[in-house]
């Protein structure tokens, strides 16, 4: 393992067969020049760090505050409704004037925004002003009479004592009843839905000592205190004496009921509207002058918002990378440790070149690799064609470091299954024109945010259009459009028997023509005899595939075995497993083409199960050729001899190279002292490999177990090809036949005609184009993750994730 | 006795003869030699088979020739497309081996 090559040399290599040879490097950088260089490395991506550091010396905290105040914009941005705009200036901003700069931008814009607020909240209150004055003044003098009339009469029922409905506290009126009435007033504003309550209150506090007058305002006002509009009375209150003005002062303050100063002259109050009116436009044009100013700034932030936003990102990255380096004995320099792959020494040493002497600095950063017995990351160099298909191996288990990928054949199986189980030309022409549709507005739609679903059909895209390809050509196969057969490749094969046709419905047809060249006899749908003929064509069908499959992922196991040098695995797990796979269901296969290619009518479940129960009797009429009987003696023989091959010599060769290996270990070195590379201690621990050989040897069972077991259930497991293509079939038949045709049947109603096509539409789109292709999705690819994988895929590896800037963008989003 | 005998394994006359004649001509016309031989060989099978290959042939050789990009490159793509070959012409092959000689004949249903 490590960068060793320890493979290949059996055959020439091929692109995303295994994964690209990793090395563990090191780099020395000095310190002047180690934010270029990590900047410059993160422009490459195609370092993955190690975090090896021993202290932190970076703060990140500036960064986190200025992503904060770039945060504090966009919100601002946002409630102005001005978007960022993508500039196409590259202008070279230097982080620290970055910094300065964007703290002053943020004092500003919390400047003007406190001040924008101060001035709304006065330009309200005068708003309000102006209605008390303008409302008030209608009803004032009236309403003045009004409170003079019931204070007389009060006073007076008080002085003649006679009146049951005295107030109970009588010193309020302590006053001479010869004095002049002097009533003071409060006028002011009161939201509506809480003044009925306010006038309760006033009058219970007050013991009925008071007279009050609303009115109530049209339009809803705003309110200088929450902001908001909300819907307001215009009160008066007179009253008389000092206590009950308290009283009132502080349920007006409960109320949050505004209150302005009033005068009862008619001609001051004319005055005070003509002022008020003067200020309320004055400070409006302060305001939007205010607002537009706040604009303008907006707008200059958007401008380079994008680019603002990007730098402080990359900042933050690269002052976490930089805390993953760890700080050198001398404190001079930057010790890092990452993996990259082999073929970017080149690019990483260069990069390292140029930081060097962009950053001015006399030394220049030493590349060094180091060898290591760790398993390196994997990875794949994809492009936006097998990434996809790369992701969804990935999302089982990801390969482990240059182990044979299954990528390269589920580029083709996985939409060949997919379309076995889909077959119907008329839905795949429907898939490929959604394909097309996402390939062909690829570069749009790449730059735009789209949601779940259809971001992941867009990812699947070219998925899609190979899984849509296959399935026009199964669909041709199984002669479907919509369910409906063509005769597109020449005459049926099938006649009647007499010219009279008269049997047609009892005994058939018979074939008197050659075989139909190209797929399914187009005669077959809608026959009586139709299902028991196809169930047996596609269940021999996917046992034939399924085997296919199969011994595939096995002879991968046998590369897998040559490129790691392991002959144990090749003489003794590859070959018994072929023998075993082989000897059982590659003998049915061959069974079912030799019973196709012979007409005969040997019933091969018979010959299979008594190949087992009674291998020595005769076959009678199940003989398919001669001397077949010990042909299958010979085979049950080569499988009941594969299993213990399987099982028992490999542990115990096993264990024989574990002692030739450490034999001799009794006398082990010691550690050297004058390593300088810690590399040494975190690497050592697999230096001295346990062997228990209970363990290795119940692995081997297990082993054996899951792939004797596994062979049969593997093999019956591919019979979901048939079970949904058969699905598939009768859906859409049903489909076709129960909604479109017995609309067509009604032609003289155009209503039902409509309403049946659009009923077959729906059902087409929703449950055969959406359902059942993702049910065959799900299906094709669990036959891959499992049938085909387990028979060579270890997945336990780790992906290559490299200090990118690029990966960056794609994973905060959110800013 | 004897005589009936000899009216019974007498030879057949003349007309005896051309009529046994024309019925062996008559089933032998139905069973040609071409057509017992195009039945029981049937030619689609090979021939269709070459064509696939033929077709798998020159798709190799248009992707080698169009995305030439070096060697471990060009050996993914063969993959890809002779793994393709093989699969359809696995598919066309077993529907069509399950037609040759069929078991289950279509029997029309009742409506047709």
């Amino acid at each position: 393992m490590g960068e060793v090559a320890r493979g290949g040399g059996c055959c020439p290599p091929m692109d995303l067969f295994r994964s690209e040879p990793m090395q563990l490097v090191q780099l020395i950088i000095p310190i002047e020049s180690a934010h270029r260089t990590v900047s410059y490395l993160g422009d490459l991506g195609l370092l993955q760090f190690k975090d090896v550091s021993n202290s932190k010396p970076f703060k990140i905290k500036r960064c986190g505050e200025m992503a904060r105040k770039l945060r504090f914009f966009k919100e601002q941005m946002l409630k102005a409704g001005v978007s960022p705009k993508l500039s196409t200036t590259q202008v070279d901003v230097n982080i620290d004037n970055l910094e300065v700069k964007l703290s002053e931008i943020e004092s500003e814009l919390t400047e003007m925004n406190a001040n924008g607020e101060k001035l709304q909240r006065s330009y309200n209150e005068l708003v309000e002003y102006k209605l008390v004055l303008q409302k008030a003044g209608e009803f004032f003098h009236s309403a003045q009479s009004g409170a003079i009339e019931q204070q007389r009469e009060y006073e007076s029922r008080l002085l003649s004592g006679e009146s049951m409905e005295t107030p109970l506290l009588q010193d309020e009126l302590s006053g001479d009843s010869s004095k002049q009435i002097k009533l003071g007033f409060l006028a002011g504003l009161v939201p509506r839905e809480k003044s009925m309550t306010f006038e309760r209150i006033l009058f219970r506090a007050t013991r009925g000592n008071v007279f009050l007058r609303q009115t109530a305002v049209e339009d809803p006002v705003t309110d200088p205190v929450s902001g908001e509009k909300t819907e307001k009375n215009v009160f008066v209150v007179f009253y008389a004496g000092e206590k009950v003005k308290a009283k009132i002062l502080k349920i007006c303050d409960a109320f949050s009921a505004n209150r302005y100063p009033f005068a009862e002259e008619l001609g001051k109050q004319a005055q005070m509207i003509t002022e008020v009116s003067g200020k309320i436009s004055e400070l409006k044009t302060t305001i939007d002058t205010g607002l537009q100013h706040r604009v303008n700034l907006l707008d200059t932030i958007g401008v380079q918002f994008e680019q603002w936003n990007l730098l402080v990102r990359k900042e933050k990255s690269i002052h976490h990378t930089l805390n993953m380096l760890s700080l050198d004995v001398t404190k001079k320099c930057l010790v890092a440790e990452g993996w990259s792959p082999v073929f970017a020494t080149k690019q990483i040493q260069d990069a390292l070149q140029r930081a060097a002497v962009d950053s001015n600095s006399q030394v220049s950063a030493i590349f060094q690799v180091l060898h290591t017995k760790e398993m390196p990351p994997t990875y794949f160099r994809t492009n936006k064609f097998t990434s996809s298909y790369q992701g969804i191996i990935d999302s089982y288990g990801v390969a482990k470091y240059q182990e044979a990928n299954p990528t390269v054949y589920t580029v083709v199986t996985f939409p060949f299954l997919f379309a076995v189980m889909f077959g119907d030309w008329g839905h795949g022409i429907c898939l490929l024109l959604a394909a097309l549709y996402f390939i062909i507005r690829e570069r749009k739609l790449s730059s735009q945010k789209l949601d779940d679903i259809t971001e992941m059909t867009f990812g699947g895209r070219y998925v899609i259009l190979l899984m849509s390809l296959f399935s026009i050509y199964t669909g041709l196969i199984y002669n479907e459009f919509f369910s409906v057969p063509f005769e597109l490749f020449g005459p049926s094969a099938y006649e009647c028997r007499d010219l009279a046709c008269s049997e047609a419905t009892t005994i058939g047809l018979i074939k008197a023509r050659r075989t139909y060249p190209f797929g399914v006899d187009p005669v077959w749908h809608g026959t009586r005899s139709e299902l028991p003929f196809l169930n047996s064509l596609k269940m021999k069908m996917s046992i034939l595939l399924g085997v296919a499959q199969m011994n595939l992922g096995i002879i991968m196991s046998f590369f897998n075995a040559i490129f790691f040098r392991n002959s144990v695995n090749i003489w003794f797990q590859f070959i018994p497993q072929m023998i075993f796979l082989n000897s059982l269901f590659g003998y049915l296969s061959l069974l079912i083409i030799v019973k196709w290619c012979t007409g005969s009518q040997a019933d091969l479940y018979h010959v299979m199960i008594y190949m087992f129960l009674s291998p020595t009797d005769d076959l009678g009429e199940n003989e398919l050729f001669a001397g077949q009987k010990s042909y299958q003696l010979v085979l049950l023989l080569l499988a009941v001899v594969a299993v213990p091959w399987m099982l028992l010599p490999k542990p115990f060769i096993l264990k024989k190279q574990h002692e030739a290996r450490h034999g001799a270990e009794s006398y082990a070195p010691l550690p050297s002292t004058e390593e300088s590379l810690q590399v040494e201690s975190n690497h050592d621990s697999h230096g001295h490999e346990e062997f228990e050989f209970s363990e290795i040897f119940v692995h081997q069972l297990i082993h054996t177990i899951e792939f004797v077991l596994g062979a049969v259930s593997n093999t019956a497991s591919y019979l979901r090809l048939w079970a949904l293509s058969l699905a598939h079939s009768e859906l859409s038949s049903v489909f076709y036949e129960k909604v479109l045709l017995l609309a067509w049947g009604y032609y003289n109603n155009v209503i039902i005609l409509i309403v049946g096509i659009l009923v077959f539409i729906f059902a087409t789109v929703g449950v055969l184009l959406v359902m059942e292709t993702l049910s065959a999705f799900l299906h094709a690819l669990r036959l891959h993750w499992v049938e085909f994988q387990n028979k060579f895929y270890e997945g336990d590896g780790y992906k290559f994730f490299p200090f990118s800037f690029s990966l960056l963008d794609e994973e905060d989003e959110v800013l | 006795m004897q005589e009936r005998h000899d009216q019974i394994v007498s030879t057949p006359s003349p007309i005896h003869h051309l009529q046994l004649g024309i019925e062996i001509a008559g089933t032998l016309s139905l069973f040609s030699p071409i057509r017992i031989w195009h039945q029981s060989t049937d030619m689609g099978f090979p021939a269709t088979t070459l064509i696939f290959a033929a077709i798998g042939i020159v798709a190799s050789l248009c992707t080698v020739i169009c995305f030439n990009r070096g060697s471990s490159s060009n050996l993914f793509h063969l993959t890809l497309v002779l793994t393709a070959t093989i699969c359809c012409w696995m598919m066309w092959a077993i529907v069509y081996l399950a037609q040759m000689k069929p078991l289950i004949v279509p029997i029309l249903s009742e409506a047709e």
